[in-house]
């Protein structure tokens, strides 16, 4: 699926004194088969432009398609129009900041269940689509029917993710999914996206403070500064503006910054840096 | 659905109402119900009126801002209006099966209703004016004199202020749990009413395990800072009478004789218009 975004913008409050523009002026064509990284300091955002994304945030002005298709239309939704933001909701699927706190069911079987359910499906297809995810998030079957607050914070945490995989959404979106977790834990959810990614041919829209986890996963990467979309490009392109990325508040990997300062250029992996090192000082 | 709720909430401003020690305001919060449920014939209430539009107008709280902190009021205003209406005695006009309308209710419903309103709005101006740190330390004064028969003041001022502080970060988390869940496909629009209420689980279980969870952690850092509420607790800033305090006080028990003098005079010389 393709969303394109046509001179959108958001204001929150608008018309009070706490008026505030969110976003303003995205025009944006994301989704399709990449994994894109969002980036941009707090407050620049982010946020707004992603719940913008699946119709939870209705944009002020502007244009959102999905495949061609708007959803908003002027004045009141009605019955059918629901359904169909609804069933967009699904398709784009959500993942919040610290997921794990919209867990409620009485097992974690039953609350990945939640999402396949709300779509409809009965429950045999519920439970099929249920542990699919979860075996995509890596959660262990002994988990499945212990109770969501029993299981420790990095295990929530996948069990929630898995709550939106149910759904089988054709374009992912995570809201900083790694924020919290330890370094482990970080890069094997990382690692599970990554797959997943290329396995199910699934976007993935992914809002990370770590210019390294970008580097490393992202083949294009959005930053934001103050409601403002400013770089927009492969992953590459976009850490070659250190200088911009810096004046945002934002930066390039470590790496990067090491091997510009002694004269190798830009690397986004360390991986790279090591190739490149060898090559230029391998043979000393 | 549960955006911006106002009412208990702090609304910064630096009006004379904002300046006035919380123990005057807490006297005059007394004094005004007082007069509310004192006063029973119409021109009791045009002079109630005066005088809640003046506080009203000196607390620089606009208008709006109030009304929309009525808005989970109203459920209450028309329960009580139908309980009045249709349940009193008196010379009956409309008769059905267990209801019946009578002139006395029609007027009871209406004054209970405006009586309700006008507590609720003079409580809330209390809040509007008063940041939950001063109103902890104007109950914790007033409550002083109980400690003789020890009485927890200081504990239920804290709660209380802590109770009100949670408003706005329960209706946070309340946002941010509605809209995950409708991220998940959930659905709180279509539906009867007993659908509509499972629905709320979904969102209802994780702001409790939230709430629990933001107590706890409440409870853990006021343990690292020593809190502790007995006696012997000093403050940062005592509370101290001004002038513009004591004027205050004599003009609220002003107030309240007033109240009772019209109560008085309206019950002996005019019988129109009683409640």
């Amino acid at each position: 699926m393709i969303i394109k975004l046509e001179d959108v913008n958001y204001i929150y409050n608008p018309g009070t004194v706490e008026e505030v523009t969110a976003v303003s002026d995205a025009n944006l064509e994301l989704g399709g088969d990449s994994f894109t990284a969002i980036i941009g300091s707090t407050g620049s955002g982010k946020s707004t432009l992603i719940q913008m994304l699946n119709g939870l945030l209705e944009p002020a002005s502007g244009q959102i398609t999905y495949d061609g298709v708007p959803i908003y239309k002027k004045g009141k939704l009605n019955k059918e129009e629901k359904k169909a933001l609804r069933q967009l909701r699904c398709r784009v699927g959500l993942v919040f900041q610290y997921p794990e706190y919209q867990l409620f069911e009485e097992t974690v079987l039953k609350d990945v269940c939640y999402g396949p359910k709300n779509l409809g499906f009965s429950k045999e297809e519920q439970e099929e689509k249920a542990r699919a995810a979860l075996a995509a998030v890596g959660a262990s079957e002994e988990l499945f029917e212990k109770s969501p607050f029993e299981i420790s914070g990095g295990e929530k945490r996948r069990v929630a993710i898995a709550g939106v995989l149910a759904m089988e959404p054709e374009v992912l979106i995570l809201d900083e999914p790694t924020a919290g977790l330890d370094p482990l834990g970080k890069s094997q959810l990382l690692e599970l996206l990554k797959k997943y990614h290329e396995e199910k041919h699934v976007a993935i829209i992914l809002v990370s403070h770590s210019m390294e986890e970008v580097a490393q996963y992202a083949d294009r990467v959005i930053a934001m500064s103050k409601s403002k979309i400013v770089l927009d490009g492969s992953t590459e392109d976009v850490f070659a503006h250190r200088a911009e990325l810096e004046e945002i508040g934002l930066g390039v990997p470590e790496v990067c910054a090491f091997t510009q300062s002694i004269g190798l250029g830009d690397v986004l992996t360390v991986e790279e840096a090591a190739e490149k090192i060898m090559q230029v000082y391998g043979n000393v | 659905m549960f955006k911006d709720i106002t009412i208990g909430q702090y609304y910064p401003s630096n009006s004379i109402l904002h300046r006035l020690d919380p123990r005057v305001k807490l006297f005059g919060v007394v004094v005004y119900i007082a007069a509310v449920f004192i006063i029973n014939n119409l021109i009791g209430f045009i002079f109630l009126t005066i005088a809640i539009a003046l506080l009203i107008g000196m607390s620089k709280v606009p208008l709006k801002h109030i009304l929309k902190g009525l808005r989970f009021v109203w459920f209450l205003v028309a329960l009580a209006i139908f309980f009045n209406l249709f349940f009193s005695d008196g010379t009956i006009i409309w008769r059905w099966w267990i209801f019946h309308m009578s002139y006395e209710g029609i007027y009871r419903a209406v004054f209970f209703a405006v009586r309700l309103i006008y507590v609720i709005v003079g409580a809330s101006l209390l809040t509007y004016t008063t940041t939950p740190t001063t109103l902890t330390n104007g109950l914790e004064k007033v409550f002083k004199p109980l400690d003789a028969i020890h009485f927890p003041g200081h504990e239920i001022a804290m709660m209380m202020s802590i109770a009100l502080r949670f408003i706005p970060i329960l209706t946070e988390e309340i946002n941010k749990i509605t809209k995950a869940q409708l991220a998940r496909g959930a659905d709180f629009d279509t539906g009867g009413l007993i659908l509509k209420a499972r629905g709320m689980i979904p969102i209802m279980v994780p702001l409790f395990v939230s709430a629990f969870r933001r107590a706890t952690e409440l409870a853990t850092a006021m343990e690292a800072r020593c809190y502790s509420g007995g006696p012997n607790r000093t403050k940062m800033f005592p509370l101290k009478y001004e002038k513009r305090d004591k004027i205050a006080y004599i003009i609220l028990v002003l107030y309240l004789l007033a109240a009772i003098g019209l109560r008085i005079a309206m019950d002996h010389f005019l019988t129109w218009g009683a409640v």
